[in-house]
């Protein structure tokens, strides 16, 4: 039986078929895109058995390599592992191509962005290009911190941008993250699982690489350094309950850098020191994976136990860099999403090259009575949450809690924006009990941004709604990921691993060597001649 | 490297060679009462004196009330909350590995955590219903395999050094105990080896395979078991790996490699004290031991250890 034999059945139960599939240009007949041929016909002809087989040593490896992330509030799994699909997600190389310099535009302008908004004269309130009390009510606006010296002019060092594809196939953009986005972890550990697994499938198509992306980012925060010599680069994280530990440690590890807690860190006259076994030792670069709010307690939240007394003032003195700067979380609120493309042709003079999901802002009045007459078809989100929390999705909600969204709505207008439902992209995903069926997907990239230019990994986290009919792929809630592959251009001289892998016996490029006269030399030694040499 | 990765790793070395420990003495112990039918000694009574070792007896007492070998077996193996329980090492050295993560390599975290995960699926019941043994030396490979891994995926720098150093700490300290234990065992409780007394070999055959030395010690001492030997082999040997002596000596030489001093002087307080106790073992005889009493040699070295432990917690590892 094959392993798509559900995949109809799957598709009509799940309400699918509005969605743009990513594998099949026809999904009622199983006509795959040209792109995944090759993928459908190994995995068509694969028995399930078979499948999974390597499904149960994908799960045996994140288990046992603690792969895993914490959930909130749920007291029965500490611990669980972030699900990998294990059939990929292919991106041909002319629409990566599209995706890249959309993104790259966006997170140009976004920096331009926060550039401006963070000094003394900012231009883009002058020439009212959005309302400003927005920026100065959103929450994540750092006032205090307006004309503070920040190296490169750069704010956001890391950011991922969630991508979806509407019916048709085009891609949007549906949120930027540009505090402390993370997953980036899972993207590095996918390709390892999928070429382990599936090393024949990998083997047969010009996946283009991920794996410089540790090298980049630390190039990247090196730069930032206040201090030009071997500056000390660490990696800031919460601590091991943090949902997101496993990827700290594992980018710390990657990059060899220190990976420290608040309480190892110490600031004395506006320079910051960590507690080594050697005494103080200076640190120029933080890669914080805390929000804003828990940097400083003299500076916001006094509560705070996860950072460090005084690295405010150390930063605003420039003694040590902040990656990414402080204040950008102004930038991703939801309601300035909305302006985005308005930014965009601010600061670049260009069209946007990715459309943002169309939206409605409850404090403009025509849009508040759109949302309120409509929201039962719409998603409703609150401004300034994430991880899929605080959202309101009409379509399946019952009519009070519609009602009850409404009435919060109305209350606070500033904080909410509604967007229509998208049809999120739908692609083959294997279930246990089912085989494969249907399942929506959105895309993570990771943009990193230095002074030398942006830089995008190919590719990045393809996010799973693994619930039928979801549309929600957050880790928290019932996520996986999958493996995105995006290929490289057919390159003049053939297909470049598989060409390898075919010959079974590789002629010599060069003149045969002369093998006798070197037989010697590539023969291993040998215990017994060894000890029949030293008797001789 | 930061102190308080320092103190995980050095706990991480300290908890999982107490896992080893324990492991291997509830091994030995089950397997010597067990083939022992006419042994010397009451079983119960050698179970109690393994509880003292821990020095959680009256912890065990109050739990579980009669000494039962079952129920021993359930509080030194698989207690969750009887903190020295080869559960709660593995537990604990897990938690520290989570926290140094990205300091051990990664088939060292993974094998820390694929012990733990596996050591969740067993109870004492599972245990003692298949084949203990097989089980207990199981959580002792995994515990070699850590090492070995250390050997070979770590850099060797502070973080390697202060692994070792609470790899070596934790074994002159678990050796002193282990010898001190036996050795009332074996006296009848007095400490005293009167030449007139009944020579249990079994029993000594016990002490030294529950040290994983009955093999060496037999090359090294070809003239026989003599309780003066076994002393001597567990404690003040310079070749056997888990003598005291051996442990006091690398212990030192980590020390040194994290402070990098050299051999003519200490360059704390941690120094000074391993230096000095292993200056003493070097010098020491099994005459010496006996003068000074056995209990008291005994008891004087975990003192020792204790104090060597808190100073190069003082000196390094505070945070």
């Amino acid at each position: 039986m094959s392993l798509f034999a559900a995949y109809n059945d799957g598709l009509v139960r799940g309400g699918y078929q509005g969605a743009y599939d990513e594998m099949f240009a026809d999904p009622a007949n199983l006509t795959p895109r040209p792109h995944y041929k090759a993928l459908y016909e190994r995995l068509a002809t694969m028995s399930p058995e078979e499948f999974r087989r390597r499904v149960a040593a994908a799960d045996a490896t994140l288990m046992n390599q603690g792969i895993t992330f914490t959930v909130y509030g749920d007291a029965a799994g500490v611990e669980r592992t972030f699900p990998v699909d294990l059939i990929p997600r292919i991106v041909p190389a002319d629409e990566w191509d599209l995706v890249e310099r959309g993104l790259t535009q966006r997170i140009r302008a976004l920096n331009l962005f926060l550039a401006d908004l963070y000094r003394e004269d900012c231009q883009i309130r002058k020439d009212r290009v959005l309302p400003f009390d927005l920026i100065e009510s959103a929450v994540h606006y750092r006032r205090a911190f307006v004309g503070c010296p920040v190296p490169h002019n750069l704010f956001v060092h890391i950011c991922g941008t969630d991508l979806i594809r509407d019916a048709r196939g085009n891609w949007c953009v549906l949120e930027d993250n540009l505090r402390t986005p993370s997953g980036v972890s899972y993207v590095l550990e996918n390709r390892q699982i999928l070429a382990r697994i599936f090393p024949q499938v990998f083997a047969a198509h010009p996946v283009r690489p991920v794996d410089h992306y540790t090298t980049c980012l630390l190039d990247n925060l090196r730069a930032l350094s206040p201090r030009p010599y071997n500056p000390v680069v660490v990696l800031l994280t919460p601590g091991i309950y943090n949902s997101a530990y496993f990827e700290h440690a594992f980018l710390a590890q990657q990059m060899g850098i220190e990976l420290v807690q608040g309480t190892d860190l110490y600031v004395d006259a506006d320079v910051v020191y960590m507690k080594t076994t050697h005494g103080a030792q200076r640190v120029d670069v933080i890669y914080r994976r805390i929000d804003d709010d828990f940097l400083d307690p003299e500076v916001f939240r006094s509560d705070s136990v996860l950072g460090i007394p005084g690295l405010m003032r150390a930063y605003a003195a420039g003694n040590v860099a902040l990656a990414n700067a402080v204040g950008t979380g102004v930038a991703d609120d939801k309601v300035v999403y909305r302006y985005i493309p308005d930014i965009i042709r601010y600061y670049l003079k260009e069209d946007p090259i990715l459309p943002n999901v169309e939206t409605y802002c409850a404090w403009e009045e025509a849009e508040q009575d759109h949302i309120l007459a409509n929201i039962e078809r719409l998603v409703v989100k609150a401004a300034n949450e994430s991880g899929g929390y605080g959202m309101l999705i009409g379509p399946q909600a019952t009519r009070e809690e519609c009602a009850a969204f409404a009435e919060k709505v109305k209350a606070t207008p500033r904080n909410y924006l509604a967007q229509p439902v998208v049809d999120l992209s739908a692609t083959p995903c294997y279930i246990e009990g089912q085989g494969i069926v249907p399942r929506r997907v959105d895309l993570r990239p990771y943009i990193l941004s230095g002074p030398s230019g942006v830089t995008i990994i190919p590719g990045g986290l393809t996010r799973v709604a693994l619930r039928e009919s979801s549309y929600v792929v957050n880790s928290s809630q019932g996520g996986g990921s999958k493996d995105t592959w995006v290929l490289s251009r057919p390159v003049a001289g053939g297909r470049r691993r598989a060409a390898m892998t075919v010959s079974a016996a590789p002629a010599p490029t060069s003149p045969a060597p002369a093998v006798k006269s070197h037989q010697s030399q590539g023969q291993w030694q040998s215990q017994s001649q060894v000890q029949s040499g030293m008797k001789s | 490297m930061l102190s308080r990765e320092a103190d995980s790793l050095f706990w991480i070395g300290r908890y999982l060679e107490r896992a080893e420990a324990t492991s291997r003495l509830v091994d030995v112990q089950y397997h010597a009462a067990l083939e022992s039918p006419a042994s010397l000694n009451d079983p119960t009574s050698l179970w109690t004196s393994i509880l003292e070792i821990s020095e959680d007896e009256l912890i065990y007492k109050a739990r579980y009330g009669e000494v039962e070998e079952s129920n021993i077996i359930r509080f030194l193996v698989f207690d969750p909350d009887q903190p020295n329980s080869v559960v709660s090492c593995v537990r604990a050295a897990r938690q520290n590995a989570q926290g140094v993560r990205e300091i051990l390599s990664s088939e060292m975290w993974e094998t820390i955590n694929r012990s733990f995960l596996e050591l969740m699926k067993w109870d004492a019941e599972r245990m003692l219903a298949g084949s203990p043994h097989e089980f207990l030396v199981g959580i002792r490979n995994r515990c070699h395999l850590f090492y070995g891994l250390a050997e070979r995926t770590m850099l060797i720098g502070d973080a390697y050094y202060f692994l070792k150093a609470g790899v070596y700490l934790e074994r002159a300290d678990q050796m002193a105990r282990l010898t001190e234990v036996l050795v009332r065992e074996l006296t009848g409780g007095d400490f005293v080896l009167d030449e007139n007394e009944v020579f249990d070999t079994h029993g000594w055959i016990a002490c030294l395979k529950s040290a994983s030395a009955f093999e060496a010690f037999r090359k090294t001492y070809r003239g026989g078991i003599t309780p003066d030997n076994v002393l001597s082999f567990l404690t003040l040997d310079w070749e056997y790996p888990s003598s005291i002596h051996h442990a006091v000596s690398m212990l030192e030489r980590c020390l040194r490699s994290i402070s990098g001093s050299s051999g003519r002087r200490y360059a704390n307080d941690a120094e000074k004290l391993a230096g000095k106790l292993h200056a003493e073992l070097s010098f020491c005889t099994v005459a010496d031991m006996h003068a000074a009493g056995l209990h008291t040699f005994l008891e004087n070295i975990q003192v020792r250890c204790a104090e060597i432990g808190t100073a190069i917690t003082d000196r390094y590892l505070r945070h």
